[in-house]
């Protein structure tokens, strides 16, 4: 089984380690350079923004931004509040009762993130703080109304530590702040959760095409950001012991986004510099609120004009400048310089893997009596159908026959809304990621690739979603068999057209699947690569034994290439067969082929 | 009818990201010809038609529009001059009717184009959204239409479509020379293409590596085999 | 029963006043496709511009709405040419521009001009029909409201720049080969639908004074109201403020005023949870 995705995230190089080990150390001896009582309070309050930071960081790279993650923080300080003073429990047992109580609301939240995304969620988001505003507000007897709670104890001392202090307190929150850095690190790069949810954040589409389960990932994602910002606002709201519904005013949300983005999403340590920046410089220039919002605002504008991907990689080339050495950013643009070592040379040639066969040597995937339709639109009618295993099939008609909709049928981004799909006979209600672990993969008409990510990178990546079993030797045949050799090490972004084409193909394949869908693989390619790429599918059929459906308009291609011929037009089959037989049916003459 | 050539490309070289995409071109496009420009997909052809609509700068040469030099002005400039270009992908106004596709300038004066293309006539009221392959690829040759363009620009006309709908294309662009207008259009499909136009040019990475009448070229077993995939 | 109809009364009122503060929003969202956070703040500057006309300038009130149009309008299509022009197409981007304007727009106001609360003088009667209370000031305000929403409408849709513009905002490289200066029809569109708001700004200061707060609840209720009556559509705008007055008004009339804001707060949550595209809109932009 593959386990080495990590190594083609971009490597943590010298200067970075150099950075994060500046900035550990920093944060370690910080309290006792600024040692006032004045420079504590800052101090414990940047950590504590930084832990709030970090939590939403998980959700910010999983593809939504959320305004609302102080109030999670307020659900943990008030959770924790009421229970130390109206029901005398102790503050660590507290905790996790705030923390858990925050993530199942935050798990509610994300609910509403699978259909909502960009501003839509933003908007959800900033309701459900105005909201929670509101009840804290009104519940009077339990919150202490518009007023809140006072006289929160600080958190009960152990092992000779007073939490009373505020440097003990700074490296209590400290050492919060480093699990939380570790929760973040394992939701991004070094866990196959952390991979399949970034990319979930980069390309929904193709991340749960190659079987990233989105909703379970996302959820999870919730949790814990919200779980962490409970975390955070309890150690706030006992610190400074007390919490009011000014605590989680959207505004403040809003400053923990903008910590977020000031540090980058992209980096691990990207929110602890922004927190840093952000809490320290209105506090270095005494600024008032209003002072404060408008130096928000600038740096928010400067951010969106001059560094969009947070102020890490600006000050990894101004250290770069300083060193000597040469900006990294624009030489090339390959984001990794060695293949990882699964995909390396091997001893042996490398060869593909078999594809499953179906069992009991029924068809792998059939239609019975399918229909779908977009309201009244009724898109495709009674489609009886199954694929004929072990070739290639093709799928042609007119444009706007069905065609694609077939496809979204069979993986399941749309459902059936009549009739029965059958995988190996049994029925089933097929969803894009367990669709894929069954063993059907697909491609789409538009190339899609991951354009941050090697395509070595996407890969592994594919095969390691698919949670199938596949030989390192079948992804090490692939990029030969794809020609992807000299084009391994180049981010998705870097690819011609062609490349993306197959690159896409590959990862499809990644996954050894039993059935593989090609949409229109042809597509925009001139006649040489058009029969490069005809004959590839011809050969990958016949070294893997696995099923190829294909829809396709390039004819002469289709006739060559398929023994079995569907074809549809006004979402019905008109006809079905071999080949020849298929293109002198005068239906399909009439529908589609004129009289060429 | 004047002698001189509506459309002209002197030694027009241009380049993306530093690479050379166009070499040298040289082109002309006399009134009422249909001329094609053939070749493989990276030989430059779409970055030949964005040049010209003033979508991309060039570095060096001339583009000249019935004797005057567009290169260098903005691409709705370049619009209003005189150019109807149709890109890649039929690319339409999904939110607007046909009848409001098509009422953003003024109509066509050498060509009926509701009888040009009768399925659209049926549509009038329907939003673009709802067409079909074929029909938006109608829409948008169209909408380039507008305007009594001095040439009509066509990207890949018959690419995605399918087969019966492609002989519908250029029988439609055929009736448009016929009633007098001048077309240039880009076309994969290079035995069709040599079947209709009356001149075309073969690009290869970024060069004219071959021109002439249609007929010629489509005769040439050596062209046939080395450009044409034929 | 006089409590029913008061607060229908009012809620009918509440909802062609929301439909006022929101146009300018749905022609931003619907044509631009563009989520301006700095629209309240906008809003807010244009009753400043207007108070500062009347109140320096004496300028009589008519006067002081158009220099409220104007401003706005000068405002938004600086906004469009300097920032929604570059971040076109990048959500993320337009967002955080939009917060950073709105930032400094209520910090700066609130240290130019204080946080008080300012009036124009207006005057206006409340007149009483048959036990009910009905403001003058908000009667002129749902005509104007209707009246300007019908023009907008009328112009996007039945005239030849309204179609122009829809080109443009559907496929703004294609409008451009068809002749069309793309970057001038977003600047005046931006302008316009910015003017807009700045002018009921000014219509609505009879009704919700003016002070730098007001932007949050501009943006806010404007939000709401294009949410709920769905995005990209004109009447839409109409039917959102009115669902929204009239929760609002119910809310406030029968409930608790602790507990009356969490109904239509409530309402909008569920409507992005169930029905995200709201009551009229198109489909394209939630999912």
């Amino acid at each position: 089984m593959i386990s080495d995705g990590t190594r083609d995230f971009p490597r943590i190089v010298n200067l970075d380690r150099l950075g994060i080990a500046a900035l550990a150390i920093g944060l370690a001896v910080a309290p006792l350079v600024l040692s006032n009582t004045y420079q504590l309070n800052v101090l414990v309050l940047m950590v504590i923004n930084a832990i709030l930071a970090t939590g939403l960081a998980i959700v910010v790279r999983a593809g939504r931004l959320s305004l609302a993650q102080a109030t999670f923080g307020g659900i943990g300080g008030y959770t924790t509040g009421v229970m130390t003073t109206k029901f005398s429990i102790a503050f660590w047992l507290a905790l996790p009762a705030g923390a858990l109580l925050a993530a199942a609301i935050g798990v509610l939240l994300g609910l509403t993130s699978l259909r909502l995304r960009g501003f839509y969620f933003a908007i959800a988001t900033f309701t459900f703080s105005q909201l929670a505003i509101v009840v804290l507000r009104a519940w009077t007897p339990v919150t202490g109304g518009m007023s809140g709670m006072f006289g929160l104890p600080h958190p009960t001392g152990f092992l000779g530590f007073d939490f009373s202090d505020p440097r003990q307190y700074y490296y209590l929150v400290l050492a919060v702040l480093l699990v939380a850095e570790l929760v973040y690190y394992a939701c991004s790069v070094s866990t196959a959760f952390g991979r399949g949810l970034t990319v979930l954040g980069e390309d929904e589409v193709l991340a749960t095409t190659l079987g990233v389960p989105a909703t379970r990932y996302r959820l999870l994602a919730f949790a814990l950001s919200s779980g962490i910002g409970g975390i955070g606002g309890s150690f706030n709201a006992h610190f400074i012991q007390g919490v009011s519904p000014a605590d989680i005013a959207p505004i403040v949300s809003v400053f923990v986004v903008i910590m977020v983005l000031a540090g980058g999403a992209k980096t691990v340590v990207g929110p602890i510099l922004g927190a840093i920046i952000l809490t320290a410089v209105p506090e270095l220039l005494r600024a008032s609120a209003q002072w404060s919002m408008v130096f928000y605002g600038i740096f928010l504008l400067l951010y969106v004009y001059l560094f969009r991907d947070g102020l890490l990689p600006v000050l990894k080339s101004a250290c770069h400048r300083v060193a000597g050495n040469r900006t990294i950013n624009g030489s090339s643009p390959k984001t990794a310089t060695v293949l990882p070592a699964s995909l390396g040379a091997a001893k042996a040639a490398p060869r593909p893997d078999k594809a499953p066969k179906s069992p009991n040597g029924e068809s792998i995937i059939s239609f019975d009596r399918v229909g779908c339709s977009f309201g009244a639109l009724q898109v495709l009618r009674d489609i009886d159908w199954s694929v004929k295993s072990g070739c290639i099939n093709g799928l042609i008609g007119p444009n706007g026959a069905g065609k694609t909709t077939f496809f979204n049928v069979l993986n399941g981004v749309t459902p059936a809304s009549e009739g029965t799909v059958l995988w190996q006979g049994t029925r089933v209600v097929p969803v894009p990621n367990e669709m894929v672990r069954r063993g059907m993969s697909r491609t789409f008409q538009h190339a899609r690739v991951f354009e941050n990510h090697t395509v070595a990178a996407s890969i592994l990546m594919a095969a390691e979603f698919s949670k199938r079993e596949v030989s390192n030797s079948h992804l090490k045949w692939l990029i030969a068999f794809f020609n992807l050799q000299d084009a391994a090490l180049l981010p998705g972004r870097a690819l011609t057209h062609y490349e993306r084409r197959l690159t896409s193909i590959a990862m499809a394949m990644a996954s050894n699947p039993a059935v593989l869908l090609l949409d229109e693989p042809l597509a925009g390619l001139d006649d040489t690569e058009t029969r490069q790429l005809s004959r590839m599918i011809a050969t990958l059929q016949q070294e893997t034994g696995n099923t190829i459906l294909m829809i396709e308009h390039k004819l002469s291609e289709v006739m060559e290439l398929c023994e079995a011929l569907t074809v549809l037009d006004h979402g019905q089959i008109i006809a079905s067969g071999a080949p020849r037989d298929v293109a002198k049916n005068p239906a399909v003459i009439e529908a589609y082929l004129g009289n060429e | 009818m004047s002698d001189a050539p509506i459309l002209t490309l002197r030694n027009v070289e241009s380049r993306f990201l530093g690479a050379l995409k166009l070499v040298d071109v040289c082109i002309d496009v006399n009134e009422g010809e249909l001329v094609s420009i053939l070749g493989a997909n990276g030989a430059g052809k779409t970055s030949l038609l964005g040049a010209i609509a003033g979508l991309y700068r060039i570095s060096r040469g001339e583009i000249c529009l019935d004797g005057k030099p567009i290169n260098g002005l903005p691409p709705h400039r370049i619009a209003r001059m005189g150019i109807g270009f149709a890109p890649q992908n039929h690319p339409i106004f999904n939110s607007l009717t046909v009848a409001e596709s098509l009422d953003l300038g003024r109509q066509n004066t050498r060509i009926d184009v509701m009888a040009l293309f009768p399925n659209l006539a049926t549509k009038r009221g329907q939003r673009a959204a709802a067409l079909s392959g074929g029909e938006r690829q109608m829409l948008s040759m169209a909408i380039a239409l507008q305007n009594d363009p001095k040439i009509c620009i066509f990207d890949e006309p018959s690419s995605g479509l399918a087969p019966k709908i492609v002989a519908q294309v250029f029988e439609s662009i055929q009736a448009m020379v016929d009633a007098g207008i001048t077309v240039l259009m880009v076309e994969q499909n290079a035995r069709a293409a040599l079947r209709y136009a009356a001149r075309a040019y073969v690009m290869e990475h970024g060069r004219i590596v071959a021109d002439g009448i249609a007929s010629e070229l489509a005769n040439d077993d050596q062209i046939r085999r080395a450009y044409l995939g034929m | 029963m006089q409590l029913f109809l008061q607060q229908s009364v009012n809620g009918l009122l509440l909802g062609g006043m929301f439909a006022l503060i929101s146009i300018g929003l749905s022609l931003m969202f619907g044509i631009m496709k563009v989520a301006n956070f700095a629209y309240g703040a906008l809003y807010m500057l244009g009753g400043y511009a207007a108070f500062w006309a009347s109140n320096l300038l004496g300028v009589p009130n008519w006067v002081a709405i158009l220099v409220a149009f104007a401003a706005a309008f000068m405002m938004g299509a600086l906004m469009e040419g300097l920032g929604f022009a570059k971040f076109r197409g990048n959500e993320e981007a337009t967002l955080i521009f939009g917060l950073g304007v709105a930032l400094i727009a209520r910090g700066g106001a609130v240290l130019a001009w204080g946080s008080q609360s300012r009036f124009i003088p207006f005057s206006f009667n409340t007149y009483r029909i048959g036990g009910l209370v009905l403001p003058a000031a908000r009667i002129w305000a749902c005509v104007a409201s209707l009246a300007i929403v019908a023009g907008v409408y009328f112009v996007v849709n039945r005239t030849a720049w309204g179609r122009i513009i829809r080109a443009v905002s559907d496929n703004a490289e294609r409008a451009r080969l068809v002749g069309f200066n793309t970057r001038l029809h977003y600047l005046l569109t931006a302008g316009l639908a910015t003017g807009l708001a700045g002018t009921a700004s000014v219509l609505l200061i009879p009704v919700f004074s003016l002070s730098p707060a007001v932007d949050d609840s501009a943006l806010y209720t404007a939000m709401a109201v294009v949410i709920l009556g769905g995005l990209g559509s004109i009447p839409g705008c109409i039917v959102g403020g009115l669902v929204l007055g009239i929760v609002t008004a119910f809310a406030f009339g029968y409930l608790p005023s602790p507990i009356a804001p969490a109904i239509p707060l409530l309402l909008l949550i569920l409507t992005l949870a169930f029905k995200p595209d709201g009551l009229f809109g198109s489909a394209e932009r939630a999912v």
